[in-house]
């Protein structure tokens, strides 16, 4: 009886010891997004990371979140990096998901080529060669750019008394990328008359009331670094402002446009920058893969958002031609005015 | 109890052989899965599986115990999702077997049964004949009502003592001897003729896909057994016809009598017992007509006895096999575990071309399963075997071959046809009574063995009935 006592007491130390270290050794990965949890665009990566791992117990997720539009100051982003890169070298994860390029750019690209971790980028509106991406061995990821060709084609389509466009955003780091892809495409038949960035709230109303000088139409990017003499301007608030007082209508390029009361837009799929970016970091951990062995992503899904009864207001002589408005509504992208998305 | 003493007898070599392979197997599983491209889940998974299998194998612990090792260690390693891991404390099954227990519980403690033997006795025809039928008969009646076969045996012993020892024969007497086998047939031999019948039935009830749950009430699926049980049933007449012949057993009437006597007027409880079993037997009829769930008919009876106080806390705590309703539920999420992380279909992935060739028409179908049943059995025993070959080969089956329920059914009567003792639970509460009164197990043993043959024959002859009902 004594040798079954001591197997059994050698057995269950093995075991809890084998459960203790499984457990350890679980796959992690540390998410890190540029801003903060609230805003629509987080949102919905997070959704789609959290609906993918529903049935993946097993991989423990952690997010930071650096709030770089509150916060765009270069100090406090260094700071931030710095914290994000901290907990990562302690924690140990297996994957680090990157969202947009403020977490690129002072949290990712300081693990390029680390072998204790892979990368997977989403949301990035820069080539991924300036983090130095580009045939690093850990790295992989999805690129976040505007769907030119996709809005051209609704602008004809649903909007075709508009010719001039005219590019209105913050001047975040992110704006700074994607105004480089605005100046870049070819606009024919339609005609790109200004591009203008700015974070201060005086500068953007001047730019705003002079619009119709310029063009038919603003096509709006980013706007979540704007401050009043110092004060953080909330979206809410300038899109209100920005839609009272704009002499041409206006169309977003997110849906967090129309979600802060825009009339229409025509979107890069959040959801899709979450889903890509998990299926990758799972791919990883399944496959044990290294990041640079999978090729980099280029986003393919685009998005239409509208917003009743505002965008007959902003647009009486237009109506959302049904496939856009089926679309926006059976991706539940479709706002009544008491903002709730049908 | 009779599990745990098995346990103790079990030989010390054997059990120390056991866990040092219960600590040898699964680091080398986890050596060899490791080399593979699976998942963590996956992985993992297999290592606790093997450690399971391991305590199933060498009967090292109790027989609930490796299927809650299961589910603790899937859970803290997160392997399932939580619904999947701890699916069976939420299925009909578990609620059934609870229901059922509870009942079972009321129905041992008032020991109506042992009256009623005693009064059937005492009205009984002086021969062995009328007396194996009257056993027999009361096994199989309990058998819909009392889901646990040892519940059974635990009710109907009392019963064949009573009358063994009103007969004054002795153990091992050919009189004696065919009187326990009829009071074995009827208590074991029909379990999987009805739906309540085991709690395996239940458990591989509750895998079933949901259409055919919805097809299979408990009065189809007694409609789709009755060839199967009609055959058995023939075979075991031409049994006592002419391997247990006729003998004139004088009873004592004044044992019996005095017996009764002691027992004195009916009780409260013995009332309520009566009164159960009629409102499970309406509650089995409206489930079947009306599709109304059985489980929670029979919980509300369950209920119904708890609020009227007749099922006291005490009962409720010391006599309902909380081990086993723990084992059922364990057993059940195991199962959707290796549904959900396909294990079935992996496991059987390099077998699969000889599988398939044994699945091109039923009765090739039925041979390949009951002998692959019956092999495993040996390993693992008859309820582990049960549930674990269920999932295992229902991607092999094809609808227009053999049906899931056909499945299931072959494997549970295939289970059953056990060849040694060790492999069946029933057969140990056998071996704990044979410590305490002498009786003659080989006799089971032997019934048992030829009962194998006669299961594998029954199903063979049942084909063409299935077709018939559109069942294969």
């Amino acid at each position: 009886m004594k040798r079954i006592n001591a197997l059994v007491l050698i057995f269950l130390i093995l075991i809890f010891s084998y459960l203790i270290i499984a457990d350890i050794k679980k796959p992690k990965i540390f998410v890190v997004h540029s801003y903060s949890p609230e805003y629509l665009w987080v949102k919905k990566i997070n959704n789609a990371i959290n609906s993918k791992l529903q049935d993946k117990k097993y991989v423990t997720i952690h997010y930071f979140y650096m709030d770089s539009k509150h916060h765009p100051e270069k100090n406090y982003l260094e700071k931030v990096g710095k914290k994000a890169r901290d907990l990562i070298y302690s924690w140990k994860p297996n994957v680090l998901i990157a969202c947009n390029d403020d977490a690129q750019n002072y949290v990712a690209k300081y693990f390029v080529n680390d072998p204790s971790i892979n990368i997977v980028f989403c949301g990035t509106s820069a080539d991924p060669s300036i983090y130095g991406y580009k045939n690093a061995k850990n790295v992989t990821g999805i690129v976040e750019n505007i769907p030119f060709d996709a809005a051209k084609q609704v602008f004809l389509s649903q909007f075709p008394q508009f010719k001039k466009v005219l590019h209105i955003s913050d001047g975040s780091t992110t704006s700074q990328y994607v105004n480089q892809e605005f100046l870049r495409y070819k606009w024919q038949p339609l005609k790109l008359t200004g591009s203008f960035l700015t974070n201060d709230f005086s500068q953007w109303k001047k730019h705003i009331l002079g619009a119709a000088r310029y063009a038919d139409f603003i096509y709006l990017t980013h706007y979540h670094t704007i401050r009043d003499q110092g004060r953080y301007v909330t979206p809410q608030e300038l899109i209100k402002w920005t839609l009272a007082n704009s002499p041409i209508p206006i169309i977003g390029s997110f849906e967090f446009f129309v979600a802060d009361g825009g009339p229409f837009a025509v979107t890069v799929s959040a959801t899709e920058q979450g889903e890509v970016a998990i299926k990758l970091a799972l791919e990883i951990i399944e496959s044990q893969k290294q990041g640079g062995e999978i090729p980099i992503v280029q986003n393919k899904v685009i998005g239409i958002s509208s917003r009743q009864p505002r965008f007959n207001h902003d647009f009486p002589h237009n109506k959302i031609q049904g496939i856009y408005y089926s679309f926006a509504r059976e991706s539940g992208r479709h706002y009544q005015d008491d903002n709730k998305s049908i | 109890m009779y599990a745990l003493q098995v346990m103790k007898n079990t030989t010390i070599n054997v059990r120390s052989f056991g866990w040092i392979l219960a600590i040898v197997i699964p680091m080398l599983v986890y050596f060899l899965i490791k080399q593979t491209p699976h998942n963590y889940a996956f992985q993992h998974f297999l290592i606790i599986f093997s450690i399971a299998a391991i305590m199933w194998m060498f009967r090292l612990v109790h027989e609930s115990i490796p299927p809650l090792f299961i589910i603790s260690a899937t859970m803290i390693l997160g392997i399932v999702p939580a619904d999947i891991a701890l699916s069976g404390f939420i299925s009909d099954a578990f609620f059934l077997t609870f229901s059922l227990f509870g009942l079972a519980a009321i129905i041992i403690k008032s020991g109506i049964f042992k009256r009623l033997s005693i009064m059937m006795c005492l009205n009984a025809p002086q021969n062995s004949t009328r007396l194996q039928f009257f056993l027999f008969l009361s096994g199989l009646g309990l058998s819909p009502i009392v889901v646990a076969q040892i519940n059974r045996l635990d009710i109907l012993m009392p019963a064949y003592k009573e009358t063994i020892k009103a007969a004054k024969l002795t153990d091992g007497s050919q009189a004696a001897t065919s009187l326990l086998i009829a009071m074995y047939a009827g208590t074991i031999f029909f379990s999987e003729i009805f739906l309540t019948g085991k709690t395996s039935n239940i458990a591989i009830y509750s895998l079933l896909p949901d259409e055919i749950r919805h097809q299979f009430t408990w009065a189809y699926w007694l409609l789709a057994t009755a060839v199967t049980a009609a055959v058995m049933l023939i075979f075991l007449f031409l049994l006592f016809r002419f391997v247990y012949k006729k003998q004139t057993i004088i009873l004592d009437r004044n044992i019996l009598l005095t017996e009764l006597q002691k027992l004195g007027k009916m009780t409260e409880l013995e009332w309520i017992s009566i009164f159960s079993i009629m409102a499970f037997i309406l509650a089995i009829i409206i489930s079947s007509f009306f599709r109304i769930g059985l489980c929670w008919l029979a919980f509300a009876i369950l209920f119904s006895l708890m609020t009227y106080g007749s099922l006291s806390v005490e009962v409720f705590r010391k006599d309902i096999n909380w081990s086993f309703l723990f084992y059922i539920a364990g057993i059940i999420g195991m199962m959707h575990t290796i549904q959900y992380l396909h294990i079935d279909s992996w496991a059987f992935q390099g077998l699969a071309p000889s599988v398939d060739k044994f699945m091109t028409n039923p009765y090739t179908a039925i041979v390949f399963i009951f002998i692959l049943v019956f092999l495993v059995c040996f390993i693992l025993g008859t309820i582990p075997t049960t549930v674990l070959l269920f999932p295992l080969l229902l991607p092999y089956v094809h609808s227009d071959i053999i049906t899931p329920w056909v499945l299931a059914f072959v494997i549970l009567m295939a289970a059953e046809a056990w060849w040694f003792t060790y492999q069946s639970t029933y057969q140990l509460y056998f071996d704990y009574m044979n410590q305490q009164e002498k009786f003659d197990k080989s006799a089971i043993v032997k019934f048992n063995r030829c009962y194998g043959l006669i299961r594998f024959i029954a199903l063979l002859l049942s084909v063409s009935y299935w077709k018939y009902l559109g069942i294969l």
